[in-house]
């Protein structure tokens, strides 16, 4: 199935991928975790990819973030050919251009939620200061607080804070409320509903949890490493109307 | 300051345990090769500095006698900068107090104005009157050894003449830095002494009004020495001149220089050694400390940091690490080099030191800190930022794991699940348990290197003095006398049996190659003497030629057959072709030896002896040796057991105190590497131990895990070590070796048993201290988190 949307004339084309597979070896056996993408993301749009555990979505995310590379196929940024990059390129294009939001926050421990923010700001090219990312989340007042003092919700708003921070053109979400309850989860989901709108950053969220589909432009669901459907949503609603 | 160092001093904080630990490594390593090598540039700088400062002379000559205008005839040598004329005389002194027999050499001084050469430092009182009669400086460690005082009193012997002396001054000179008795490598502070008094008087009790007996020279800048030595052997011959030597041949200063040598050899060899396998240590601890850093490190990636700042932030946390251990290391280091520098300094007669460190020393042990500790650190970086992050960030899928060699014969069924986890993971990282095994035999070994010295040393002395030396007295004469004095010798009442020897200076020549040393001649029939080689061998004395030791034969390059020219400095002054009859090994000396019989054909002053050696009844030792002393003839009285435990006051303590803390420095190397395997093997574990725990096993249950892996890799590594320390032994013992001493290959089982005590201690330590935190494992936030 093609995720390529025929009329282009009002979408910007960010990512472009033609028959991306991805196989891995996992101890003595092999997976093959894509089998031939062909993807187009487009500027300023929010994206949720579904999919059941194993269908390779977390695995498309991380070869669009440059954190993965290819077997075959290709992926381009918008000029950038990503799969023939090498590991200085792909350091380079995450520096600059893309945010992670990962399931279990994937926060240092050592450091504040300021710093958190801090040590991603302090090699970007034209971030925000950590304080103002961390105000776009709510997380004014906690600060200086070490991501052992903060709640699992707390500490996910701390990561998309991070992610947001160096102004990127991509946000890249893997499964951002997986750990957390339906409340917190909603509260996550606004934040990166309102990075999404006041940034005009593509957002693209991993999920197997159905009902948060309502809430983007986009949906497409993963299937075995395939792209089994892709369908545009014509009434998005708000994360605080999402009930799990 | 950025987040990113807010985060490498925050990780450094908490692990502020192996922090410490780590630098212990380092300090161990840096503390031994500062210690070492600036105790040996301290004392070489001081020696070079009193050398100079006090006027140290080049040429050194001794003769019978001649007049004093024979000392311009010396000044006129080409290359003669300085000519100090003295009288040396031999005298026998009494305190009061000392039972025993006490040797003197009185030197002169001018009546007036200091010495032009071998000037004196005098440590207190003054010089004495010019003209007096008994005013004299004494010596300072004979003062020492006495607790003489200014004003304090003594009688000497001086040329048949008794003479009470009044001491003015205590000095010391730089001709008598090492104070061995003649005839001895060991010095005796209470039973030799150096004592200085003005010309004139020395010249009245000695007769020698006028003339003089010991000439010293210093060289001007490029003079020839060897070209001044033979003129001035020209000038002396005529007056009974025994050879002229240059420095090198100097006692005080050979035995130094040896001396030095040594300490040279081990201060390179073994620092070298405990920083390389220090930095080795550190290579691997540290490497294995980045590997659990992977999940950060691969974050880090994710976020955008190349490959260089990632692999800089981890150099940079390390090199804290190294900068503790390294400031520990050099400041413990210049302390204990102060102190046993001192020791050396106090031993050997400086009258000051110069300590210092040389930049270089520091330059090279911050190299090799360094550079270890950023080959580790850059090693596990890039293991770990060669995976793609996304991989980095995954937990590690199952590592595969099969049933090891012990289950497959079938032992299986007697194994419970916690000990097949313990030998599965030994065998499945088989590198990580090969380098633990390693890194734990490294730091036994180097607790045997610590006690090199010792075990070698009580070895060499065995041999040499014990068993070499069955002999319970040796009397030796002023002259060599008639064999008359062996009869009355054997007259005294509680002497058993005594048999003579002769022994007498020679200067051997072959070719262009020579050597000043001395031939000892004994009967072929003897019991009191045996001659021993390195391997207890007793060995024949030929009956005609002489017998070399190994060293002295490779020194004159001569081989079994080839003659020898020997020019005997003594008495006759006879020169003689001698064979060369064979080679010997032996610990300590340069040495000839013949038959008493042959000697006694070759020579035309028959039967003459310049010693014996005694057995006696050892209840009537003290009565024995206060009727030696009242002959005239008999110069040093000596019993074997003083011998021996004057050794052990002098020469083996400054080795023995540098074992001590070597020794140390390995215990704690030992202690840092058992911890730092145990202590990141739980960091890599922690979330399996702290699973099981949640399953229900008892904390002694998880820690015999943990720790049982950890003492199976400690009990292999113990023989592995002692390998290890053999190995290093034989190498360093290889390179020690000097003309003077050759330092035998001895380990006891002691050593042996302290290396594997060392380990099992340090692994008990760790034990104690790995399981109060085994104790605080967080099960709660285990079943959080992901794996």
């Amino acid at each position: 199935m093609d995720a390529v949307i025929s009329n282009t004339d009002d979408l910007h084309t960010i990512f472009s991928t033609r028959g991306l597979t991805k196989i891995y070896q996992m101890g003595e056996v092999q997976v093959k975790a894509l089998r031939g993408i062909d993807l187009e993301l487009y500027s300023g749009e929010l994206v949720v990819m579904l999919g059941p555990s194993g269908s390779g979505k977390s695995t498309l995310l991380n070869i669009l973030g440059g954190l993965d590379t290819a077997t075959d196929g290709s992926v381009t940024y918008h000029d950038i050919d990503l799969t023939s990059a090498g590991d200085r390129d792909l350091t380079e294009y995450r520096r600059f251009n893309v945010g992670f939001v990962f399931q279990f926050y994937n926060l240092i421990p050592s450091l504040t939620a300021r710093e958190n923010v801090a040590i991603v700001t302090e090699i970007a090219k034209n971030p925000m200061d950590p304080a103002e990312a961390l105000a776009m989340v709510e997380l004014a007042d906690r600060m200086d607080h070490f991501p052992a003092q903060l709640s699992g919700g707390e500490q996910q708003r701390v990561a998309i804070a991070r992610a947001i921070a160096k102004n990127p053109e991509v946000l890249l979400c893997d499964e951002p409320t997986g750990a957390l309850d339906s409340k917190t989860g909603i509260v996550v989901l606004e934040a990166l509903e309102r990075v999404n709108k006041t940034l005009g950053t593509c957002t693209v969220l991993i999920t197997h949890n159905v009902v948060i589909a309502g809430m983007a432009d986009r949906v497409i669901r993963i299937l075995d490493g395939k792209i089994a459907e892709v369908q545009k949503v014509e009434k998005k609603i708000s994360p605080g109307e999402l009930e799990w | 300051m950025k987040a990113i160092n807010w985060k490498m001093v925050r990780d450094l904080d908490n692990m502020r345990a192996m922090v410490f630990v780590i630098a212990i490594m380092i300090i161990s390593g840096v503390a031994t090769f500062v210690t070492l090598l600036s105790t040996l540039d301290s004392l070489r700088s001081t020696q070079r500095a009193y050398y100079q400062e006090y006027f140290f002379s080049n040429i050194f000559a001794s003769l019978k006698r001649a007049p004093g205008s024979v000392i311009s005839r010396i000044r006129e040598i080409p290359g003669v900068n300085r000519v100090s004329a003295r009288i040396w005389a031999g005298a026998n002194i009494s305190l009061s107090g000392f039972d025993e027999t006490i040797r003197g050499l009185v030197i002169s001084l001018p009546d007036e104005g200091e010495p032009l050469l071998n000037r004196l430092y005098l440590r207190r009182g003054r010089r004495p009157t010019p003209y007096s009669s008994d005013e004299i400086i004494v010596g300072d460690a004979f003062a020492q050894a006495h607790k003489l005082q200014i004003g304090s009193l003594m009688t000497a012997v001086i040329n048949g003449r008794e003479k009470e002396l009044k001491v003015v001054g205590i000095g010391l000179s730089p001709e008598f830095i090492y104070q061995a008795n003649p005839g001895s490598i060991i010095p005796d502070f209470e039973r030799y002494a150096i004592l200085w008094m003005g010309k004139t008087a020395l010249e009245a009790a000695y007769d020698m009004q006028g003339a003089f007996n010991n000439v010293t020279v210093s060289l001007t800048y490029q003079a020839n020495e060897a070209e001044v030595i033979r003129r001035l052997d020209e000038i002396l011959e005529p007056y009974g001149g025994l050879g002229a030597r240059g420095r090198v041949d100097q006692p005080s200063h050979f035995y130094i220089t040896e001396e030095l040598k040594q300490l040279g050899q081990m201060a390179t060899i073994i620092p070298t050694i405990f920083l390389a396998v220090a930095a080795f240590l550190l290579n691997v601890v540290i490497g294995r400390l980045i590997q659990t850093q992977q999940g950060q490190i691969a974050i880090l990636k994710a976020f955008g940091y190349d490959n260089i700042e990632i692999g800089w932030h981890y150099i940079k946390m390390v090199s804290v690490i190294v900068i503790i251990g390294l400031a520990g290391g050099v400041f413990l280091g210049m302390y204990l080099g102060k102190l046993l520098a001192g020791v050396y300094a106090e031993f050997y007669r400086f009258p000051f030191l110069q300590y210092r460190l040389d930049p270089g020393v520091f330059l090279a042990a911050a190299t090799v800190s360094f550079g270890a500790a950023s080959a580790g650190v850059l090693f596990a970086v890039r293991r770990a930022v060669l995976l793609p992050p996304a991989q980095g960030m995954l937990a590690e899928s199952p590592k595969i794991f099969k049933q090891n060699w012990v289950e497959k014969i079938g032992l299986a069924g007697f194994l419970d699940q916690p000990t097949k986890m313990i030998l599965r993971q030994l065998s499945r990282h088989r590198l990580k348990t090969i380098f633990g095994i390693v890194g734990i035999a490294f730091a036994a070994s180097l607790v045997m290197l610590g006690r090199i010295s010792e075990d070698s040393i009580s070895y060499a002395v065995d041999v040499e003095f014990r068993q070499a030396q069955p002999y319970d007295l040796s009397v030796s004469f002023e002259d060599a006398t008639s064999s008359h004095a062996l009869t009355e010798l054997k007259r005294i009442r509680g002497v058993y049996y005594a048999e003579a020897y002769r022994t007498i200076p020679v200067r051997m020549r072959f070719g262009h190659r020579n050597y000043l040393t001395s031939i000892q001649a004994y009967p072929k029939k003897r019991v009191l003497k045996p001659l021993l080689d390195s391997n207890q061998r007793e060995v024949q004395i030929p009956g005609y030629g002489v017998l070399l030791t190994r060293k002295l034969g490779d020194i004159l390059g001569v081989k079994t057959g080839d003659t020898l020219r020997v020019e005997v400095l003594e008495q006759s002054r006879r020169v003689m072709n001698l064979p060369v009859a064979g080679f010997m090994n032996q610990y300590f000396g340069l040495s000839g030896y013949m038959s008493l019989e042959e000697l006694n054909r070759v020579l035309p002053e028959k039967e003459l002896i310049s010693g014996a050696y005694m057995n006696i009844d050892q209840r009537q030792e003290k009565q024995i040796t206060q009727e030696l002393k009242k002959s005239p003839k008999v110069a040093e009285i000596l019993s074997t057991q003083s011998i021996i435990a004057k050794f052990y006051e002098s020469t083996a303590q400054t080795w023995l105190i540098m074992a001590f803390f070597v020794s140390l420095f390995a215990a704690a190397t030992a202690f840092s590497v058992v911890y730092n395997n145990a202590r990141i093997s739980l960091s890599e574990r922690n979330r399996e131990l702290a699973s099981l725990r949640v399953l229900g096993f008892t904390r002694g249950e998880i820690s015999y895990i943990l720790l049982g892996e950890l003492w199976i890799v400690v009990l292999l590594a113990i023989p592995v070590g002692m390998l290890f320390g053999w190995l290093i032994t034989a190498f360093m013992i290889w390179s020690l070796q000097t003309d003077l001493y050759r330092i035998p290959m001895n380990i006891t089982s002691f050593t042996y048993s302290l290396a594997a005590i060392t380990v099992i201690i340090s692994t008990l330590l760790s034990t104690v201290i790995l399981r109060r935190r085994l104790n605080k494992l967080d099960l709660i936030g285990v079943l959080k988190t992901r794996e």
